[in-house]
């Protein structure tokens, strides 16, 4: 971690299993909701170590919560992306618009 | 007349007509009818002729007492005897006299008939046929029993239309559908592509494009044009498209099948035309054999060569000449090429030469993925244009990367199919299906597979509202998929902003899949979008390459 000691922690996000057209409304909700009790600057970490899929639904999701937490002054950082859903990234020209964390 | 002074014994008969609106079909619809009428007018025999379409004939369709008319099919020329003058002059006609000066049909006289009242069976001045009833005994049909008759007329005639209206618009729409393009085959080693747009907003005409691989391998396309527009030109057309299959399955080039199409079409189809141009190869579909009957030339494309046409001399049209010894050409497509097929509505205009328009037609075309090259051409040559005339178009790429590299004997599929419901979850259940379906994948294409599959799946549950149907084909080394809905949703892929949150469905299945098209099923009947995803584990993708 670069952040020095004395910023609070950032907010995070764990994402599991399938994110898709049935769970993409929810992780938006649920990062909403993390920014909401987050202060302005601290970066939204969304972690998506235990993603086993996840297609142009859940893209759009990511979109909104980019927006979303740039809305807030906030930065939305990617953490363990699978190698799959760095190559859909890649595909669909997102990858720098979705700095990691690590 | 109007309902207040319908009398008591025709109550008993309009109820028949009513109630045949929803329930019966024609026949059963007349039957009872007639069998009524013959009690309420104290008749023995009773009948119905019908207009047949397109002759000037009266056929026998119901009879009670009389059933032998249908039976023997009775044919009644509109102006002759009594059905035919009802007809003619579409007037109420008595007899009282019935013989054979007075009625054409001796089955009529033979049976004893003494009486008979006829009317036309008319609706909105048009005919469609003639009710007569006929008595035994030789008392008089009064003046009464003609106002009866023809209210039961008016009535029967209006019932008969409605009836007939939505069988004849069933039968069209079963027709129409059915002259269709059909799904392009699915070829390793090329893509292909089609549209197919029919002139002034009918769903079929006179043109086609086709594309089939025979058991040989040997893979045809075809496009013609049967002169004429509308539903007759598609009809001769589906006959030619299958004499063209047939022959073809003989295992001759394209020459001698248009020969024997030639024959066929010059004593069958007498007074028709058609323009042809056929072209097969065999895998990996370097070497096209190419013949034309009066069709408009090919275009073929290659990579760092100019867009030129496929010099092949037309030889005359079929149903034009009798038998004519016709020409091939060969032509060799190297990897990447495409070759281009079409009807001569994409490039006529009514104010411009042909020239101009083949020269339009050669700048837009260019030895890219097939798809692209249909929409480029469609948009250059068509753009917002009503097309006068139907067009058909057919485009076909040498596979840039795998080619020479093609299984040669057709490979046997396995096809699962499947409906769900148009809500969030279905997306989840179609990728497990179409993993199961799918069998044994490499690992990464496992992973492509569920991906393009989640993306139709959720643009069918978006879009199309309605449930959705996955089918799913192994080949040996491909896997078809197909999401079909009822929807009217727009199909397109578009290419969003960064921070866009949709519209990369689409884009993800084009850009991944070996090729990928929508079919338009028809009115009402909803699209298919499918794709076709190469499996083996060996497949080289042509995108990795530099």
């Amino acid at each position: 971690m670069t952040a020095p000691p004395d910023q609070p922690p950032a907010a995070m996000l764990r994402l599991s299993g399938d994110i898709d057209l049935a769970t993409a409304d929810d992780v938006v909700m649920r990062g909403a909701n993390l920014l909401t009790h987050s202060q302005s600057g601290v970066p939204l970490i969304v972690d998506l170590g235990e993603v086993t899929f996840l297609d142009s639904s859940g893209l759009s999701a990511l979109v909104r919560l980019r927006r979303a937490a740039e809305a807030q002054g906030c930065q939305v950082l990617l953490r363990d992306v699978p190698d799959r859903v760095a190559a859909l990234l890649e595909l669909s020209g997102l990858a720098e618009y979705f700095p990691r964390a690590n | 007349m109007t309902a207040g002074n319908v009398s008591p014994r025709l109550a008993n008969l309009l109820a028949v007509t009513d109630a045949g609106l929803t329930g019966m079909d024609i026949d059963e619809l007349l039957s009872e009818v007639l069998e009524r009428l013959r009690g309420i007018l104290d008749a023995d025999t009773a009948a119905v002729l019908l207009h047949e379409v397109g002759t000037n004939d009266l056929v026998a369709r119901a009879a009670r007492g009389l059933e032998e008319e249908v039976r023997q099919g009775v044919r009644v020329p509109i102006g002759v005897g009594f059905a035919g003058r009802i007809a003619a002059n579409r007037q109420p006609v008595r007899l009282r006299q019935v013989d054979e000066t007075t009625v054409s049909n001796p089955i009529l006289w033979e049976k004893g008939i003494q009486r008979m009242l006829g009317v036309p069976l008319t609706l909105d001045a048009r005919l469609l046929g003639v009710l007569h009833v006929g008595r035994l005994a030789p008392r008089d049909f009064t003046l009464d029993d003609e106002e009866l008759l023809q209210v039961a007329a008016e009535r029967v005639a209006a019932t008969l239309r409605t009836r007939q209206y939505a069988v004849e618009a069933a039968a069209a729409g079963m027709l129409e559908r059915s002259l269709l393009p059909v799904r392009l085959p699915d070829v390793p080693g090329l893509q292909l592509a089609a549209r197919y747009v029919p002139a002034e907003n009918r769903a079929v005409g006179g043109d086609w494009y086709d594309a089939f691989v025979l058991p040989d391998g040997a893979l045809w396309v075809i496009t013609g044009d049967v002169a004429g527009h509308g539903l007759h030109a598609a009809v001769v057309m589906g006959r030619v498209k299958s004499a063209l299959r047939a022959y073809a399955l003989l295992g001759d080039g394209p020459a001698h099948v248009l020969e024997l199409t030639d024959r066929k079409v010059e004593h069958f189809e007498i007074g028709t035309m058609v323009t042809i141009v056929c072209a097969r190869a065999y895998p990996p579909f370097a070497d096209w054999t190419i013949c034309s009957a009066g069709h408009l030339p090919p275009v073929v494309a290659a990579l760092e060569v100019p867009t030129t046409l496929v010099g092949v001399r037309p030889g005359p049209p079929l149903g034009t000449v009798g038998s004519a010894l016709r020409e091939e050409v060969h032509l060799e497509l190297p990897p990447g090429g495409l070759l281009l097929l079409y009807t001569d509505g994409l490039v006529e205009r009514r104010d411009e030469a042909i020239d101009a328009g083949l020269e339009r037609l050669r700048d837009a075309v260019r030895a890219a993925h097939p798809e692209k090259v249909s929409r480029e051409v469609m948009q250059h040559l068509v753009g917002s244009d009503t097309p006068l005339d139907d067009i058909a178009l057919l485009v076909l790429r040498r596979d840039p990367a795998i080619a020479g590299n093609v299984p040669t004997a057709a490979s046997t599929a396995e096809l699962r199919v499947r409906e769900f419901a148009a809500d969030s979850d279905s997306t989840r259940a179609a990728r497990r299906f179409a993993l199961e379906a799918a069998g044994p994948l490499p690992p990464a294409a496992h992973d492509t597979l569920e991906l393009l599959v989640s993306e139709l799946a959720t643009n069918a549950v978006i879009h199309g509202g309605t449930p959705f149907r996955l089918a799913v084909a192994r080949h040996t080394s491909t896997v078809i998929v197909e999401v079909s809905d009822t929807g009217t949703g727009e199909v397109s892929v578009h290419d969003p902003a960064a921070s866009d949150p949709h519209g990369r469905g689409l884009r993800i299945v084009a850009r991944l899949a070996q090729s990928w098209g929508v079919h338009d099923n028809g009115p009402g009947l909803g699209k298919t979008v499918w794709f076709r995803l190469d499996v083996a584990s060996d497949a080289r993708s042509p995108r990795r390459l530099p």
